[in-house]
């Protein structure tokens, strides 16, 4: 049905804009407050248009230091968080990509057993073992450490679980038809299995990468290094100052360039994305 | 030459259940065996362990003289078309025939020239560069015939292929399925439901019930001379009148006021008589 009323075009249009704007706001009084020197805060209002020391703020904190008590460069924290929420990424989705596997195709007691054990565990999140995990981790002497910072969070029952039901939607004559043409276990996975799932595997590299980058409370707690600072923890340090003005200009710039990474992964990957998690072509 | 042997072949799934008692067969090579018979009846179960995908409790199944109860199913040199096809949805037409040769480790060049042959035999040269999904249901069943044709097996094995398509194509493919297995001379089991499919395809026919053969002949034979009331209702459409009667010294007493004389020692002659009496 085509229909032409002008007035509910311009209010549905009107809407949107609205909602755009909302959310949108933040994010440019972030930008423009990132423009002006930090003394501009003080006052009490916030500025709503460019400053003119934007170029300055942005080199300082991308190249020097970000300021307020952290004196590692943003470019450098970034590529911290860069491998932490890589290393979290792609160790999640192998391994529960393993473990799907092996729970659908193979047949070994307490199979069910273990499919639920795994997936108890959605209930027992960082935040809640937070204590035990530290305490092994610390003994294992991994803080301050890659190893610390991706290990503890890269088993995943969420990821287990979506992986089992993608499986379990690929008909059964399809795997006795590799087996016919004489494809092994690790055969059938890597040349049937990995590229049937391939669209999930994007779906859930978009939603795990903004999680791992996200990761605040972890590395907060394991990390006491300059070397392995990640950027979404040091926001919080540079907060945390105990004298003197906040420099707020430098903690949006942080902010801004902390926010990148996932938004580049979610424009990137929009496409396969959606078709991950509508699409079922088996 | 005898090609493959199945000696009093039963089936017990752990739960007990007791699919198929004891079925033996031996089937001469070349020759074009269907298993046929009412859903349930576990010809499919048969095929599927003749396959290799399911395990035989009891007795032995020999191909080329060969013990194959034990072996994985890309052992024993059959190849096996599936009813929903089964074809790699992600592989082009090429690499879906070729995936089996691959994994086998033929060189290149000798599988380019395997799939291109087959290919050339089924009509398929124009598609093997498009995916499953781009191609019709006859197209499928037809790339689903050529992975199974390529790999030159001892055996094909077709669990119901032609019954996810439309009645014209069916026929159609029936004949073609036919003709190249006559062409091929390749030994082959095909299971289905559908009896036209089993009389007009079939050198020799099982037909199964409740796991026991039934009957194993001809179609001509089956259906002039059914061993068994299973087989003579179930063969024929519409499906042959059975009526309860008593053998008498007069003759076949089917009622107080009506009987038939014996005059043949015939079966088919008893059919025959008994028609002509009601049209008297």
């Amino acid at each position: 049905m085509i229909e032409n009323r002008p007035w509910l075009t311009f209010a549905s249009h009107a809407t949107l804009f609205t909602g755009i704007a909302l959310v949108a706001l933040p994010v440019w009084l972030a930008l423009v407050a990132s423009t002006h020197p930090a003394s501009a805060f003080g006052v009490g209002h916030i500025p709503l248009w460019f400053g003119d020391a934007g170029a300055e703020t942005w080199g300082t904190v991308l190249f020097e230091k970000a300021g307020n008590g952290v004196d590692t460069p943003v470019w450098f924290m970034m590529l911290n968080s860069l491998i932490m929420a890589l290393g979290i990424t792609f160790g999640k989705i192998a391994i529960s990509l393993l473990s799907a596997y092996a729970i659908v195709f193979f047949r070994f007691p307490f199979r069910n057993l273990c499919f639920w054990v795994i997936f108890m565990t959605l209930m027992l999140p960082v935040e809640v073992r937070i204590v035990p995990t530290y305490e092994v981790v610390a003994n294992l002497d991994l803080l301050n450490s890659y190893t610390g910072l991706t290990l503890p969070l890269i088993a995943s029952a969420t990821a287990t679980f979506l992986f089992r039901q993608c499986f379990l939607s690929i008909p059964g004559e399809l795997v006795e038809a590799a087996r016919m043409d004489g494809a092994g276990p690790w055969r059938f996975f890597f040349d049937i299995l990995l590229p049937l799932s391939r669209t999930n595997i994007a779906a859930l590299f978009v939603i795990l990468f903004i999680y791992g980058w996200n990761q605040y409370l972890w590395p907060l707690l394991i990390t006491t290094d300059d070397a392995y600072y990640t950027l979404v923890m040091s926001i919080k340090r540079m907060l945390s100052v105990t004298d003197g003005d906040i420099a707020w200009n430098q903690i949006m710039a942080t902010t801004l360039l902390a926010m990148l990474p996932p938004v580049a992964v979610v424009i990137g990957m929009q496409k396969l994305f959606v078709k991950g998690l509508v699409d079922s072509e088996k | 030459m005898t090609d493959v042997i199945l000696e009093k072949v039963g089936k017990t799934y752990p739960n007990g259940y007791h699919a198929i008692p004891s079925v033996d067969l031996t089937i001469e090579e070349g020759e074009f065996i269907v298993l046929v018979g009412p859903s349930g009846c576990g010809k499919s179960t048969l095929l599927r362990m003749v396959a290799g995908l399911e395990s035989i409790s009891t007795g032995e199944l020999r191909i080329r003289s060969e013990r194959m109860n034990e072996k994985e199913p890309a052992e024993r040199d059959i190849a096996m078309v599936f009813q929903n096809y089964a074809l790699y949805p992600h592989m082009s037409v090429y690499d879906n025939m070729a995936y089996g040769l691959k994994n086998r480790g033929m060189p290149k060049d000798q599988i380019a020239e395997k799939v291109s042959d087959v290919a050339a035999m089924l009509g398929l040269t124009e598609l093997l560069q498009r995916k499953p999904r781009q191609l019709s249901g006859g197209q499928r069943q037809r790339v689903a015939m050529g992975r199974a044709m390529v790999r030159d097996p001892k055996v094909f094995l077709f669990d119901e292929p032609l019954s996810n398509l439309d009645a014209k194509l069916r026929v159609q493919m029936r004949v073609e399925i036919r003709q190249l297995q006559r062409k091929l001379g390749t030994t082959t089991l095909y299971v289905t439901h559908d009896q036209v499919e089993a009389m007009t395809l079939a050198d020799r026919l099982v037909v199964l019930n409740k796991g026991k053969a039934e009957q194993i002949g001809t179609p001509m034979d089956l259906y002039n001379k059914p061993a068994t009331p299973f087989v003579a209702a179930f063969i024929g459409s519409p499906s042959m009148n059975l009526i309860d009667a008593n053998l008498t010294e007069q003759g076949i007493k089917l009622s107080e006021a009506l009987t038939l004389p014996l005059s043949h020692q015939h079966r088919g002659g008893i059919v025959w008589e008994f028609v002509q009496s009601t049209w008297k």
